[in-house]
C-alpha cells in the first residue's frame, strides 16, 4: 500500500490520524472518485439528451442531435425547421447548461460549509446565505439598475458573502466555533435577511416589479438565455476546480482547528478563503436561478451515505449529483404539466425529500444489520 | 431656597395654557368626519326602470326610443334566479342572503358599504353613488389594473388592516372568494353583516350584479346594469354568429403576460370567456387558469393572435420581445403582425367591465364584421 504523506516529518505521525479518519489510498480515492464520475457521467448523458429532445415543441432525437451539433459547430443544417434550431440554440441549450451549473454550484457550495462549521445542517439555505444573495439581487432590480447583465450577478455574490462572513463571525465569537450558536445564527440571519427582502418589494411602488420579483425569488431556469449561461460557467467550474484541490485540506480540518493546524494549514486564511468561495457559488446561483432549496443539503448528504465522508471524492461527486439533481428536476418541471410549466424548487423539493428520506432509512437499515 | 415667580410671569403662562386648550378644542370639533356623509339607497321599493339598450353604441343598431308611455309595474322576476337571495319576493327590509359565509339579515338598506375586492367594487361603482362607498384599497385607484380609477380620487385610501375597515362602521362588506377567511372573521367579531359571493369573470357576471343590487337595495339600477351587459354581450355574439366562421377555421388567440415569467390564461379563465365570446378559440385551452409556460410552449401552441394583458409600458416592451425572439419567428401572430397589447383592466377584471374586453377582442378578431361598431365604456353610477 502506498501512502503519500506531506513531507515534513512530523507531520507524519498527525497524517496517520488523517489515513485513519479517512482511510484509502490515493489511487484508492481515485478510482472511487472515477467510477462515480463514469456513474454520473452517464446519467448526466442521459439527462442532457432527454432534456434537450423534450418540451412543448416536438423535436425528434436526430433533429436535436442535428441541432446541437449545428450549434456547436456554426453551420446551418437543412434537416432541422429553424424552429427546431432555435428552440434548442437559444432556449433548451442554455437552460440545460445553467440548470447543471446552478445545482454543480449549490452542492459544492453545501459541501463546503457543511465541512467548515463542522455541521451537516449547514446549508446556503438554512445559514442565511442564500437569503443575502436574494437581498442583493431584489435590491439591484428595485432601483432599476438591471442594464448590466453583471449587476446582479454582482450584488448577489456580495450579499451572499457578507451574509456567510457575519454568521462566521458570530459562530466563531471568542475564538472557538459553536455549532448552536451557527445554526441560531443562521436561522436569525436568514430572517433578518428574508424580512429585508420583503421590505425591499413591498416598498417598490411598481407592481409588475414586485411581481417580478416575487417570482424571481422562487427560482427557476424561465427566460435563460447565453448570456446567463457565458457568466456562470466560468465561475462555477473554477470553483468547483479550487474546491477539488482543497477537498484534502478540507478532511484535515474535520479533525479540529488544532489538529489541522499543527498539520500545517493556515486554518483562518483556508477556512475564510472557503467561505469566500462558497459565498460565491452561492451567489452566482441565486443571481440567475433565485432561491433553490435542498441540493446544498440533500445532494452532498446522500453522496457521503454512499461513498462515506472523504472529501476527496465528496466534492467532485457532490459537484456531478448537483449538476444531474437540478437538470432532471427542471426537465420535469417543464415537462409535468406541460405546456405549463412548474417552478423547479417545487420539484427538488419533492425529489429531494423522499429521495433523502428513502437514503437515510436504507443506510441506517444496513448499518443496523451489520 | 426658590424665588416665587412674579405674578405677571404666572399670568403669562396661565394665558399660555388657556390659548393652547382653546385650539385643542377647536381643532377636536373641526375634525373630519369620516368622509362618507350617510346617504339614503337612491333605489326605491317601487320600480320605475324599463330596459335599457345597449349602450354599446354601434353605430348603425339605433336604439329603439322608448314612448314615454305609463311606468309599467315592476318586474322582479330577474331576481329570482340569483344565487344568494333567500326570498326573491321580499324586496323590502329586512332581508335575508345566503352565501359561503352562511345567512346574513340585513335589516335596512346599507348606507356605507365596503367591498374587499375590485370586481366587487367596479359593479358597485355602477349601482350606487361612490358617496355610499366606505372606503378603497390604493389598487382600486391603478388605472391600468381598474375600471374605476377616475372615479375614486375623492374616497379615503385604506390598508389591507381589517381593523381600517371596522373603523368606517360599514353596514355591510362584500368579500370575494379570494378573501382571507381570517379577515372576515375579524368583521364577523366586529358585527358586521359580511356577503362573500364568488365573481364569475364570464357572461358579464349578470347574477353577481343582481345579487349586489338586491345587496345594497339598488334593484332597478341592478336590472339597468344587466339589461345593458345581458345586449351588449348578444351583440356581439349575434355578429360573430353571422359570421358564420366554422369552429375549425376561428382564429387561435393566447393571451398572455410576463413579469419575467410568462403566464397564459388558459382554460376556465375570465380571459378564456373573453376569447369564446369574441369568436376566437383559446390556444391555451390544454392548461388549466393561468398558469406559467415558457417561450418555448408559445411556439409549440402557434396562436394565430396575441393579447399582452398587463401594463401598457412592459407589455409593450414584452411584445417587442416576442416578436423579435428567434423561437417565434414561425408562430403565426408573429409572421401576420397580430400581438397587441390590451387595455388590461378589461381583460383581467371580475366584474361586467370584461364586456369591453369581448368587443375589444371581437373586434380584433372580425375587423370587417365590427367595422361599423364604436364601443363604449360602461356608464358609472348616475342619479340622474
Amino acid at each position: 500500500m502506498r501512502v503519500r504523506l506531506r513531507p515534513q516529518t512530523h507531520l507524519a505521525t498527525h497524517a496517520s490520524r488523517t489515513l485513519r479518519v479517512f482511510p484509502g489510498t490515493s489511487s484508492a480515492v481515485v478510482r472511487k472518485s472515477l467510477i462515480g464520475s463514469l456513474i454520473l457521467g452517464i446519467l448526466i448523458t442521459i439527462a442532457v439528451a432527454t432534456a434537450l429532445a423534450t418540451g412543448p415543441v416536438e423535436i425528434p432525437l436526430p433533429n436535436t442531435v442535428r441541432a446541437v451539433l449545428s450549434t456547436i459547430s456554426g453551420e446551418t443544417t437543412t434537416d432541422v425547421t429553424s424552429t427546431q434550431q432555435a428552440v434548442i440554440e437559444r432556449v433548451r441549450l442554455p437552460r440545460v447548461i445553467t440548470a447543471m451549473s446552478v445545482g454543480m454550484a449549490l452542492a459544492v457550495a453545501g459541501t463546503v460549509m457543511q465541512a467548515i462549521f463542522r455541521n451537516p445542517l449547514a446549508d446556503p439555505g438554512i445559514i442565511g446565505t442564500s437569503a443575502g444573495g436574494a437581498l442583493g439581487a431584489v435590491t439591484i432590480i428595485a432601483i432599476g439598475a438591471t442594464g448590466s447583465l453583471f449587476l446582479i450577478p454582482a450584488a448577489s455574490i456580495l450579499g451572499s458573502t457578507m451574509a456567510l462572513l457575519i454568521v462566521f463571525a458570530i459562530a466563531f465569537f471568542g475564538g472557538r466555533m459553536s455549532v448552536a450558536t451557527l445554526l441560531l445564527a443562521g436561522v436569525a440571519m436568514s430572517s433578518l435577511l428574508g424580512a429585508a427582502v420583503s421590505a425591499v418589494i413591498l416598498t417598490t411602488g411598481n407592481f409588475a416589479v414586485q411581481r417580478e420579483m416575487f417570482f424571481w425569488l422562487a427560482g427557476g431556469f424561465e427566460g435563460t438565455t447565453w448570456d446567463s449561461a457565458r457568466i456562470i460557467i466560468p465561475i462555477v467550474v473554477v470553483g468547483t476546480i479550487l474546491t477539488v484541490i482543497s477537498s484534502r485540506d478540507l478532511n484535515l480540518l474535520l479533525l479540529g482547528d488544532d489538529e489541522a493546524r499543527s498539520l500545517g494549514i493556515n486554518v483562518k486564511a483556508f477556512r475564510t478563503g472557503l467561505i469566500v468561495l462558497a459565498a460565491i457559488l452561492t451567489g452566482i446561483a441565486v443571481a440567475f436561478a433565485g432561491i433553490i432549496s435542498f441540493v446544498g443539503l440533500v445532494v452532498p448528504h446522500a453522496i457521503r451515505l454512499i461513498t462515506g465522508p472523504d472529501h476527496r471524492h465528496v466534492v467532485l461527486l457532490s459537484a456531478l449529483a448537483g449538476a444531474l439533481f437540478v437538470l432532471v428536476a427542471d426537465t420535469v418541471a417543464r415537462t409535468l404539466v406541460s405546456p405549463a410549466e412548474l417552478r423547479v424548487g417545487i420539484i427538488t423539493a419533492m425529489i429531494g425529500g423522499p429521495a433523502f428520506i428513502a437514503l437515510l432509512m436504507t443506510t441506517h437499515s444496513n448499518r443496523s444489520s451489520l | 431656597m426658590k424665588t416665587p415667580k412674579p405674578k405677571a410671569f404666572q399670568a403669562y403662562y396661565m394665558a399660555i395654557i388657556a390659548f393652547l386648550l382653546l385650539v385643542f378644542a377647536v381643532q377636536a370639533c373641526s375634525t373630519e368626519e369620516p368622509t362618507h356623509t350617510p346617504v339614503p339607497p337612491t333605489s326605491t321599493p317601487v320600480p320605475t326602470a324599463t330596459p335599457v339598450p345597449p349602450t354599446a353604441t354601434p353605430i348603425p343598431p339605433t336604439p329603439t326610443p322608448v314612448p314615454p308611455t305609463a311606468t309599467p309595474a315592476p318586474d322582479y322576476s330577474a331576481f329570482s334566479d340569483v344565487p344568494g337571495i333567500v326570498d326573491p319576493t321580499n324586496f323590502g327590509w329586512p332581508r335575508e342572503i345566503e352565501t359561503s359565509e352562511g345567512l346574513v339579515t340585513i335589516d335596512d338598506p346599507p348606507a356605507i358599504a365596503h367591498f374587499a375586492s375590485l370586481g366587487h367594487a367596479e359593479i358597485a361603482f355602477g349601482l350606487i353613488d361612490q358617496s355610499r362607498v366606505a372606503a378603497i384599497y390604493s389598487f382600486f385607484a391603478d388605472p391600468e389594473g381598474s375600471n374605476i380609477a377616475d372615479q375614486v380620487d375623492d374616497l379615503r385610501v385604506i390598508g389591507l388592516e381589517p381593523e381600517e375597515v371596522v373603523a368606517l362602521e360599514p353596514d355591510v362588506v362584500v368579500v370575494s372568494k379570494f378573501t382571507n377567511p381570517d379577515l372576515v372573521a375579524v368583521f364577523k367579531e366586529a358585527e358586521i353583516p359580511v356577503v362573500r359571493t364568488a365573481l364569475e369573470g364570464s357572461n358579464g357576471d349578470i347574477p353577481n350584479i343582481l345579487l349586489m343590487a338586491y345587496i345594497l337595495g339598488a334593484e332597478d339600477r341592478g336590472l339597468e346594469l344587466a339589461e345593458e351587459v345581458r345586449s351588449r354581450l348578444e351583440f356581439v355574439r349575434q355578429r360573430v354568429a353571422d359570421a358564420n366562421v366554422p369552429e375549425s377555421e376561428r382564429t387561435s388567440v393566447l393571451s398572455i403576460s410576463s413579469y419575467g415569467d410568462i403566464w397564459a390564461a388558459g382554460a376556465g379563465s375570465n380571459v378564456d370567456s373573453i376569447i369564446k365570446d369574441a369568436g376566437g378559440v383559446n390556444a391555451a385551452a390544454e392548461i388549466d387558469n393561468f398558469q406559467q409556460i415558457s417561450i418555448e410552449s408559445i411556439a409549440a401552441m402557434n396562436p394565430d393572435l396575441i393579447i399582452v394583458t398587463q401594463p401598457m409600458e412592459s407589455g409593450l416592451a414584452f411584445a417587442e420581445t416576442l416578436k423579435t425572439s428567434p423561437v417565434l419567428q414561425d408562430v403565426a401572430a408573429i409572421q401576420n403582425d397580430q400581438i397587441h397589447v390590451v387595455k388590461t383592466r378589461h381583460f383581467t377584471t371580475l366584474s361586467h367591465w370584461n364586456v369591453r374586453g369581448v368587443e375589444t377582442l371581437a373586434k380584433m378578431l372580425h375587423p370587417e364584421d365590427f367595422a361599423d361598431v364604436e364601443f363604449e365604456d360602461f356608464a358609472q353610477y348616475d342619479p340622474e
